[in-house]
């Protein structure tokens, strides 16, 4: 049965299951340690929540095609950044459902556009960032579910980061905000609608200069009267702090932000239909982004690809789609 | 999508395996940092224009996986949501957002982020770029 997926500002049922199911996650021994992903130090436990933060950063480094110049990896800069996040967002809702023992758990979203309409002064002062929701900036963040006390071991503890030289290393500090600080403003709905308005969902250069829709979502390019970065990336410069580097996902806003991005792909091709490019007979100068390549994830073999999960409405579905 | 496989992949051991998978083939490659290669073709002309960096930042040397697009524009893979006209800006940004690993900091606060326009009057980091590129353009066939 598919799940239904809420605005996290509208459902307090499923914000707060969102809240204590990623505390559960961070709290639960994957049975892996540091050690097993060659990050120095001492053999420290890796919860299942940082499993996550570990693949973002490693998607991250894999080139598709390798040598490519134009940047493209696994999960980001190409085609494949819309299907690899709808996968990544699949295998943590599915364990969020484990921890909480409900299979009716759909993840929540972050319409930011909504609070990226209010004036600059204000979006900062949104409900998401209240004590009962995502608690607020700083460094650490000293508010809400997620707030640092040294004293405390189960409060919200980074324990993985990505650095400025691409490796990763250990941590043990609070989590990191800086609202506003790179940039003053969220994405606005109008700059979300100039942006559903485009066709294709790709074109060439299948990059960061492309034209269609994927690009403009991801936020490398924006309409004239904005400047970069726009949208998705927007969304993770606003918030600074941990959200800015390869370990973004240790930020639980991550996946708010994401499923956000994922619910505007979902209205995209509800106007354009489930249609996606490149087509799997591109040349293999686009190996990992066309319709049939395996999307990089831990299910082997060509069972998630981007035909595959183009049609996801026996999984979820939104409670508003735009 | 198939439900069971997909139950199957978000098991916490699944998850772990692929990783770890894939951390191994990515520390058995060779990492070439601050160094990118970009060809093209032009009237039966075959270009290759390798790009490498050598930064350094208070006179350390600063190794960034950068990288250069066709249109130019700079990107780091420690930075996914940024992209910069200048290797300067780029720079200036990796030392807001990773001060640890520049060091000698005066206190600047780890989690924020300051444009880098702005930063420019304020940092006295000294930083220094230089930018080597080397454009091969051979006829084709020969």
């Amino acid at each position: 049965m598919a799940v239904r997926r809420h605005n996290i500002l509208n459902n307090a049922t499923a914000r707060d299951a969102y809240i204590r199911g990623v505390r559960l996650l961070k709290a639960e021994a994957s049975g892996r340690t540091m050690a097993d992903f060659s990050i120095p130090g001492p053999a420290t436990s890796v919860s299942t929540y940082d499993l996550f933060v570990i693949w973002h950063h490693l998607a991250m480094n894999v080139f598709t095609p390798p040598g490519n110049s134009a940047g493209r990896n696994s999960a980001h800069r190409g085609p494949i950044f819309l299907p690899w996040h709808r996968v990544m967002l699949l295998l943590l809702e599915q364990n969020l459902q484990r921890v909480l023992n409900d299979t009716t758990f759909g993840l929540p979203y972050w319409d930011w556009a909504a609070d990226g309409d209010r004036p600059p002064a204000r979006q900062t002062s949104s409900r998401i960032w209240a004590n009962n929701c995502m608690g607020g900036s700083g460094n650490p963040v000293t508010t809400g579910p997620f707030a640092f006390s040294p004293t405390n071991r189960t409060s919200w503890r980074v324990r993985v980061i990505g650095t400025g030289t691409g490796s990763m290393v250990q941590v043990n500090q609070g989590l990191r905000r800086a609202l506003a600080a790179s940039v003053a403003t969220l994405p606005r709905t109008a700059s979300v609608n100039l942006a559903l308005a485009l066709t294709p969902f790709d074109a060439s250069t299948w990059d960061t200069s492309s034209s269609g829709f994927r690009n403009r979502l991801e936020g490398w390019r924006t309409e004239a009267t904005t400047s970069p970065p726009g949208l998705h990336n927007r969304v993770h410069v606003w918030v600074g702090g941990d959200m800015a580097p390869s370990s973004s996902p240790n930020d639980p806003v991550f996946y708010l932000n994401h499923c956000n991005v994922d619910r505007l792909w979902e209205g995209w091709m509800l106007r354009n239909g489930r249609t996606y490019l490149p087509s799997a007979s591109a040349p293999t100068s686009l190996s990992g982004h066309r319709l049939n390549d395996p999307i990089s994830s831990p299910l082997s073999g060509a069972a998630f690809t981007p035909a595959s999960v183009l049609n996801v409405t026996t999984q979820y579905t939104y409670d508003a789609v735009p | 999508m198939d439900s069971k496989k997909l139950e199957k992949a978000a098991e916490p051991s699944s998850i772990g395996d692929y990783l770890v998978k894939l951390s191994q083939q990515l520390s058995s490659q060779p990492h070439q940092h601050s160094h990118s290669v970009r060809t093209a073709e032009h009237k039966g002309h075959k270009i290759v224009i390798e790009t490498h960096y050598k930064i350094t930042v208070d006179g350390k040397t600063l190794d960034l996986p950068l990288g250069v697009d066709d249109s130019g524009e700079v990107h780091c893979h420690s930075l996914p949501n940024y992209q910069f006209l200048s290797v300067v800006d780029l720079v200036k940004v990796v030392i807001d957002l990773f001060p640890d690993e520049i060091g000698g900091s005066s206190g600047h606060d780890h989690g924020s982020m300051k444009p880098p326009k702005r930063e420019a009057t304020k940092k006295a980091a000294k930083k220094k770029s230089s930018k080597s590129s080397k454009i091969a353009k051979s006829k084709k066939g020969k």
